[in-house]
């Protein structure tokens, strides 16, 4: 049996978390008494060069460990300031350090909006300062990231790629060269949160699940909550995987045009006289190569992807600032094979999302956001004149307010609700005739509210608590959050994070091909999935600027809900009979060595991991016992290097190493013959095979060398271009996908190899920025 | 950086590898039965499981010395080992027809294996066609074969699980419909037996209109017809163990599964003690002609 920890020791957890949640809460109230006499400062960070906010810059007062890192709007506050006159220093990696003197009064709030300039020179130094990186790296307990920059120069297959650039990071995991999914610390895919400008994605997928969603030209930050993430965010067991669009260039207009062997790309930038906007295109552009294959039976007849994304920035007053972004993406492909048979699959996402920042005061910040997100999956199939049909949506309006408020130094409080109506029908379709229709229409709400509290300099304690009520089957979740930092020395700090998290949804996805993913939710008599994550890390700035991240997890996975695979369709069932339950555990332990500035940069990303599941339906073994068995995603080892070389202003290498465990799969040791079902399913003789259980074998370990060079250059001051090129699996290292096993006629097994891309895959680009 | 490597060496202590071990499949025990409502006793067959890299020949396979029991209520039929078939069981005492809604248990037993293999299945109840109309159709017309067919079911199920199979009686090439006869020209291994006869995937009562008295509208797909010409068509009412069976075949074949590629799910088991199939089914059928559609 998997998850050593028992029900009442996960009560037990949820207690202690709930208390610490109440005490935090009234020491708050205390400490803001003592708020009155002493002096505040906020504003916002922006990017000289272009405006935008910058995201997680920090903020120091000079001579104190006192400081503020900005939200997602850019904005930082620090309160409870003692009165007098002080340096303040702001640093972002990329970014020239800036430092203001401010006097401050006795209770004088300042705002201070900073332009940060971009250190273009940082690229061609060799050295940074230790102490540079320890001012600029945040590095939150269970955060990933990875610049927009690194993942448009990284050797990826045909495009740059944000889902295949953060399977490079510790603790998340590749199911194959076929597959963008994201597989975190043991989750599938339908355990992280994904959002774009706040906004859910429900299928952020392109070509059936080889890219992700996002165009890399109109995102502006990357951040990967891998696991213990803060009370405002909620509704997935695993992690968050949180996106913004760049608001667009508030100093001048500015335009990108891509060429690539898969896809096209524009994008444009620019300010208004109140704010600024931003729109990014990308389509495929294969047509041409599809006219040429037309004869082969398997090419499709027509196949294309596409998507838009656009913002517009209005900034109506210093302290209100509303934005409008919008985001929509489709697929679409139909094939034909032999006469009489044609497939059509066309899906996609559209998101808007209406935002208004406003500051109340230097000590109180909120953000409203109205989004919409709307996924549609239609497949359709005609086989000798019968049409089969799917009409999948998902349709969810949400509201979304949160607040911060810094009532002194000693206290940060964040909370608000996120309310919303989702609503998913699900319909099928058998020549012509409705077969099966479920709507799972659910008004759901949430609240959170946490209390960041610095007992002393080097102590920081976070406990939050998100509430949710979910209308299908009248399911309320408190769901405590807890985490603590301590800073052992100048170079070294300790973090600790617990809690328990809570997911509605389920993801009916094949990991072959995303085009058909549905979601279905819990509801009556199907309880939500919920789990606890206990994290510890250490965060250490080695010499050099050389930095050396650790951390160690433990999460279990519990009333999981999945489609039943070995229901006969979906007709005629109660709600409950279409799910098989549950549970699963995953443990593992992360390393990442990085040097993020200097002309040689990169990171050595290592992961030592084990995840298992238990479903008594799914996993029998040869004597019917029920077992536990590891996904496909379990690797005890996983190893990347992303390494970057600036040789000159002009050139630059690129190399990414992957290793990892082989991949489980099911290895049949025996089969066996049934044949007397010719007039029950058609064939003579019906084979199945025998394991001794699910997934109990190995492939051999996978491993793969990419190298890419980048020529950057100008145009006679009309443009900069960029050249890249690339070779994706240089060595032709043919690593398996997975065996397909088949029992021939003669009643022998044989098995074959399926590989993932077997043989050196050259990518070419050219950009024009101008 | 010692507090790291001493740190980093305590967490990856922590995280030790799985000692899930896994089961060696020995020389098990394969038995099938498949009993039909209304008909006689078929003959079972009792053989070993084929290991990789064995023979898979049947009769090399076979057991010849087990006993094997069927019984309902009060009545126990002994099937006796064929002495011309090895592996085959055949009941020779008084006729007895398979009951349509009773329970039948299976008890087998092999000497020199231990564990006793038992089985129990709940014949659907009679399943007949009142009605099917037309009696003959142009394929790929609006005038599609509707059935209306009281549904059986075994006292086990919530709710029928059906197979439609069609078995066509004017096997020649030129009646082939368009799709089969560009399946039959791209692949050389297949003949025309193969097209011969063609069954469904599993098909639940939720999928037809139901009507009050409880019987179902059934409306007979074109993808089940491979020829032109008379076809004969099965409606099957699967009792629970046939139908996880079948569910069970079709997934390890890949069909509408949600598992990854590779992954590859043991069958639903249907016996207690040994691999196959104890089921049953009930089933009526009817006749219908289609006519190639006019040029």
């Amino acid at each position: 049996m998997i998850g050593t920890v028992t029900t009442s020791s996960s009560r037990y957890t949820l207690s202690v978390v709930a208390k610490i949640t109440f005490l935090f809460g009234f020491g708050f109230f205390v400490a803001s008494a003592h708020s009155q006499e002493l002096a505040a400062l906020d504003g916002f960070i922006t990017d000289a060069s272009n405006g935008e906010t910058l995201i997680s810059a920090n903020v120091i007062l000079e001579g104190t460990l006192r400081g503020a890192t900005s939200n997602l709007s850019g904005y930082y506050a620090i309160s409870g300031i003692e009165p007098g006159t002080y340096t303040v220093r702001y640093s972002y990696i990329g970014f020239d350090t800036a430092t203001r003197e401010v006097t401050f009064a006795a209770g004088e709030s300042v705002r201070l909006d900073v332009e940060l300039a971009t250190a273009q020179e940082l690229l061609d130094v060799l050295e940074v300062s230790a102490d540079r990186i320890t001012e600029e790296e945040q590095r939150l307990i269970g955060v990933g990231q990875i610049s927009v920059a690194t993942i448009q120069k990284l050797p990826q297959v045909f495009e740059p790629d944000v889902f295949r650039s953060l399977q490079l990071l510790p603790g998340v995991a590749q199911s194959s060269d076929y597959s963008s999914g994201l597989y975190i610390r043991g989750g599938d895919p339908g355990q992280t949160l994904i959002l774009l400008d706040r906004t859910k994605i429900y299928n952020p997928s392109h070509v059936f699940g080889f890219f992700s969603t996002f165009n890399t030209d109109a995102i502006k930050d990357v951040r990967l909550y891998k696991g213990g993430f803060p009370a405002n965010y909620g509704g997935v067991l695993g992690s968050v995987l949180d996106i913004q669009n760049k608001d667009g260039n508030r100093r001048e207009t500015h335009g990108k045009l891509s060429v690539g062997l898969l896809a096209s790309r524009a994008f444009a930038e620019g300010p208004y006289s109140r704010g600024s906007w931003m729109v990014a295109v990308r389509r495929s552009t294969l047509e041409p190569i599809l006219g040429v294959l037309q004869n082969i039976n398997a090419v499709p007849r027509a196949f294309y992807f596409y998507d838009f994304n656009g913002k517009v920035n209005l900034d109506a007053s210093p302290n209100d600032k509303l934005s409008l972004s919008f985001y929509t993406g489709s697929d679409y492909l139909r094939s034909t094979f032999t006469e009489g048979i044609e497939i059509k699959l066309r899906y996609g996402n559209r998101t808007v999302a209406g935002s208004w920042t406003h500051l109340w005061s230097n000590q109180f910040f909120s953000n409203v956001t109205v989004t919409t997100s709307w996924y549609e999956s239609m497949p359709r199939a005609t086989f000798s004149g019968t049409n089969f049909k799917q009409i999948n949506r998902v349709a969810e309006t949400s509201l979304r307010a949160d607040f911060e408020y810094y009532p002194g130094p000693k206290h940060d409080l964040t909370g608000g609700i996120w309310a919303g109506i989702f609503d998913a029908p699900l319909t099928n379709f058998f020549d012509d005739r409705e077969v099966f229709n479920t709507r799972n229409r659910v008004e759901h709400a949430s609240f959170y509210l946490q209390d960041t509290y610095h007992p002393t300099e080097n102590w920081s304690i976070s406990a939050g608590l998100r509430g949710t009520y979910y209308g299908y089957g009248d399911h309320f979740t408190l769901a405590p959050r807890f985490s603590l930092e301590r800073q052992l020395g100048a170079d070294v700090r300790f973090q600790a994070s617990a809690g328990r998290y809570y997911q509605f949804l389920t993801l009916i996805t094949n990991e072959v091909f995303s085009g058909f993913d549905f979601w279905l939710t819990s509801g009556e008599g199907v309880k939500p999935a919920y789990g606890d994550q206990f994290i510890l890390g250490l965060k250490t700035n080695l010499s050099r600027g050389i930095t050396l991240d650790t951390e160690v997890y433990y999460r279990t996975m519990r009333q999981l809900f999945v489609l039943d695979p070995f229901s006969n369709g979906l007709a005629g069932l109660e709600y409950s009979e279409l799910f098989a339950f549950g549970e699963g555990m995953a443990r593992g332990a992360e390393m990442q060595l990085s040097r993020q500035e200097g002309r040689i940069n990169g990171f050595i990303a290592y992961t030592l991991a084990h995840t298992n599941r238990y479903y008594p339906r799914l996993n029998q073994d040869a004597f019917r016992e029920p077992r536990n068995f590891v996904p496909r995603n379990d690797r005890l080892h996983d190893l990347n290097i992303v390494g970057q070389w600036r040789i000159s202003r002009r050139w630059e290498l690129g190399a990414v190493f992957t290793y990892a465990t082989g991949q489980a799969y099911t290895r049949p040791e025996a089969s066996y013959t049934i044949y007397g079902t010719k007039r029950v399913n058609g064939f003579d003789q019906t084979d199945l095979l025998v394991s001794p259980g699910l997934n109990q074998a190995r492939l051999p370990a996978y491993h793969r060398l990419d190298l890419g060079v980048t020529w950057t250059g100008s145009l006679k001051r009309f443009a900069d271009y960029t050249l890249q090129i690339q070779v994706i699996n240089v060595y032709s290292r043919s690593n398996t996908w997975f065996i397909f096993n088949e029992i021939e006629d003669d009643g022998t097994l044989s098995r074959s190899t399926i590989p993932q891309i077997p043989i050196p895959l050259p990518n070419l680009s050219f950009t024009l920025d101008f | 950086m010692w507090r790291q490597i001493l740190f980093t060496g305590l967490l990856l202590s922590l995280v030790a590898c799985d000692s899930t071990d896994f089961s060696v499949l020995d020389n098990e025990t394969v038995v099938e039965l498949m009993l039909i409502a209304n008909e006689p006793v078929p003959p079972a067959r009792v053989s070993k499981i084929v290991l990789v890299n064995q023979s898979s020949d049947f009769e090399e396979r076979a057991i010849t010395n087990a006993e094997v029991v069927l019984s309902t209520g009060s009545t126990s039929l002994l099937l006796e080992a064929s002495t011309n078939k090895p592996g085959a069981y055949q009941y020779l005492g008084p006729e007895h027809i398979i009951q349509p809604g009773a329970r039948y248990d299976l008890k087998v037993t092999v000497p020199g294996v231990a564990s006793l293999i038992t089985g129990t299945t709940n014949v659907p109840t009679v399943v007949k066609i009142l009605s099917a109309s037309p009696e003959a159709g142009t394929y790929l017309s609006d005038e599609q074969l509707t059935l209306i067919v009281t549904p059986g079911r075994g006292s086990d199920q919530t709710q029928s699980s059906f197979t439609l199979v069609t078995e066509a009686l004017d096997v020649q090439e030129d009646l082939l419909v368009p799709t089969a006869a560009g399946f039959l020209e791209d692949d050389d291994e297949l003949t025309l037996e193969d097209f011969r006869i063609n069954g469904s995937p599993i098909i639940t009562e939720g999928n037809f209109f139901k009507f009050s008295d409880g019987t179902i509208r059934l409306v007979y797909p074109w993808i089940g017809v491979n020829f032109y010409g008379r076809n004969v068509i099965y409606v099957n009412s699967l009792d629970r163990n046939l139908s996880d069976f079948i569910r069970s075949a079709e997934l390890q074949q890949g069909g509408n599964s949600t598992f990854g590629p590779g992954v590859i799910p043991n069958a639903i088991p249907t016996l207690s003690g040994a691999h196959g199939l104890f089921g049953s089914l009930a089933r009526d059928k009817t006749q219908f002609t289609v006519f190639p559609p006019r040029e």
